[in-house]
């Protein structure tokens, strides 16, 4: 027994490449003796196919690890999340320090935005609470609402519509992008214009993904992810010249089409439609 | 002192300075580091997800993670302290991305690599889930092992680091390393003889 537990750690060394890499002269006795005690012992030989089963397949992970990188572009994703954290700066550390003392307060300057805020929270609550359905209900504050529940309604009926309109606007720019350079081989997408509202997006698309950490939105996450790295690059087009082709002073066709040719390969007009629609159906 | 030994030092300079720069706010400095870390990272996500999509995420945010606490990150910890540092984020980004989507991605996968298996035209049917039903097992199994353990198996196999270097991400000695290492591989083999005694 003794020995076939030692026979395992040489089974682990010589497959984990650790016995090949010290390569000094008490590997090639320690392997044949392994081989061996394989050769006799029916539970080591077993355990033995297992384990290199174990390393095939970790072998394999890693070979298709290698292959799938190398149809990344490493260089354009470093610059890409380069330019990510430009959007996304860091809060400053320091705090400032606060001190409220009733007696020295001037009160006089307080006041009128005093009653903006009380005026303010009177509208809130007449529009969070008044329900002119029910009959004889027009007080505020009416039995069947409860202010939890239409203050949560009230935030996810935003979120919802913030997200709408984010697809929505997302959907118009897109559409704008696939008319360029159609028949007459023209363009008229000027980037300087463009690029605000493409950086606008940008930002509204970090946001959401970041909120979005439920399992249940895992394809409107991926579907956020291609649109950043679309909207990322709609931010670098180039502002070309006037003299390029089919170009009046914005980006050239060439970088058009690379654009549309991804946007129609992935769908993502499509995409984008019905994930709006399933947006409004789900419950946030 | 030998030429490989130069040229690990003047990297190790290099690397310095670009996060003194980066914790001034210098972005290009930024960039180079993701540059130099980006592709490791993506090799230890793979090893864990074994999917492009998850893998990329992982390693952006890594970096995003990276630059908001980089900080708090002080140099004149070894001269490996900041490859250690950024490992840790991304295997803990690791594990809480995996705990989050565990089942969802599970399910996913499955139908995934049967798309991809299927076109391999050249193996039965039989081996297929055979291979795909031994590559999940191993999964699982990886996932249940100790933490320690856990880490040590994925940094050893999939980002092929050697004990010293797992033994600085780690702060334990190699010895510890080996150990770990050892009691990783024979915990999964134990699973996996369990499995094909079981099929």
């Amino acid at each position: 027994m003794t020995d076939c537990n030692r026979i395992k750690e040489i089974m682990v060394d010589y497959l984990s490449g650790e016995l090949i890499e010290s390569n000094g002269p008490e590997s090639g006795p320690r392997f044949a003796a392994m081989e061996a005690h394989v050769g006799t012992c029916p539970r080591c030989r077993e355990e033995y196919a297992v384990l290199k089963k174990i390393y095939g397949v970790t072998r394999d992970i890693n070979d298709a690890a290698d292959t799938s990188m190398e149809s990344i572009d490493w260089e354009a994703n470093a610059e890409r999340i380069g330019r990510g954290v430009v959007f996304k700066r860091p809060a400053p550390t320091r705090t400032r320090e606060f001190s409220f003392n009733p007696f020295h307060f001037n009160w006089s300057s307080a006041v009128p935005a005093l009653a903006g805020v009380f005026l303010l929270g009177i509208l809130l609550g007449y529009l969070l609470f008044y329900n002119p359905g029910q009959p004889g209900s027009s007080l505020p504050g009416a039995a069947a609402v409860q202010p939890e529940t239409a203050l949560s309604r009230l935030e996810t009926t935003l979120a919802k519509r913030g997200m709408q309109d984010y697809f929505r606007q997302t959907q118009l720019l897109l559409t704008d992008l696939m008319r360029q350079c159609d028949d007459d081989g023209t363009a008229s997408w000027s980037t300087g214009v463009n690029r605000r509202e493409v950086r606008s997006l940008l930002n509204k698309n970090r946001y959401f993904n970041r909120e979005l950490s439920n399992p249940q939105f895992l394809s409107t996450r991926r579907l956020l992810k291609q649109i950043e790295w679309l909207l990322y690059e709609m931010v670098t087009l180039d502002e070309g010249d006037e003299g390029d082709e089919g170009n009046e002073g914005g980006a050239s066709c060439e970088q058009l089409r690379r654009i549309q040719e991804f946007i129609r390969k992935e769908r993502l007009l499509l995409k984008l439609r019905l994930v709006g629609k399933d947006i409004s159906y789900t419950e946030i | 002192m030998n030429g490989l030994q130069e040229l690990s030092n003047a990297d190790n300079k290099k690397e310095n300075e670009l996060i003194r720069q980066l914790q001034e706010g210098d972005h290009e400095a930024f960039t180079e580091l993701v540059s130099l870390y980006q592709q490791k990272i993506y090799k230890l996500a793979y090893g864990f997800f074994q999917d492009r999509d998850d893998a990329m995420e992982i390693v952006q945010e890594t970096f995003l993670r990276l630059y908001e606490k980089i900080g708090r990150f002080e140099k004149g910890q070894g001269q490996t302290a900041f490859k250690n540092w950024v490992y840790r984020i991304a295997y803990n980004l690791c594990i809480d991305f995996y705990r989050k989507f565990k089942k969802k991605k599970a399910d996913e996968k499955e139908l995934y690599e049967l798309y991809e298996i299927r076109d391999r035209q050249n193996t039965s049917p039989e081996d297929i889930m055979d291979r795909l039903h031994f590559k999940q097992t191993l999964k699982k199994s990886v996932m249940k092992l100790s933490k320690r353990q856990q880490m040590v198996f994925i940094l050893k196999h999939y980002s092929q680091l050697k004990h010293h270097e797992i033994s600085g991400i780690l702060n334990i000695s190699v010895g510890t390393t080996k150990t770990l290492y050892h009691r990783a591989v024979k915990s999964l083999e134990k699973r996996m003889v369990r499995l094909e005694v079981g099929k």
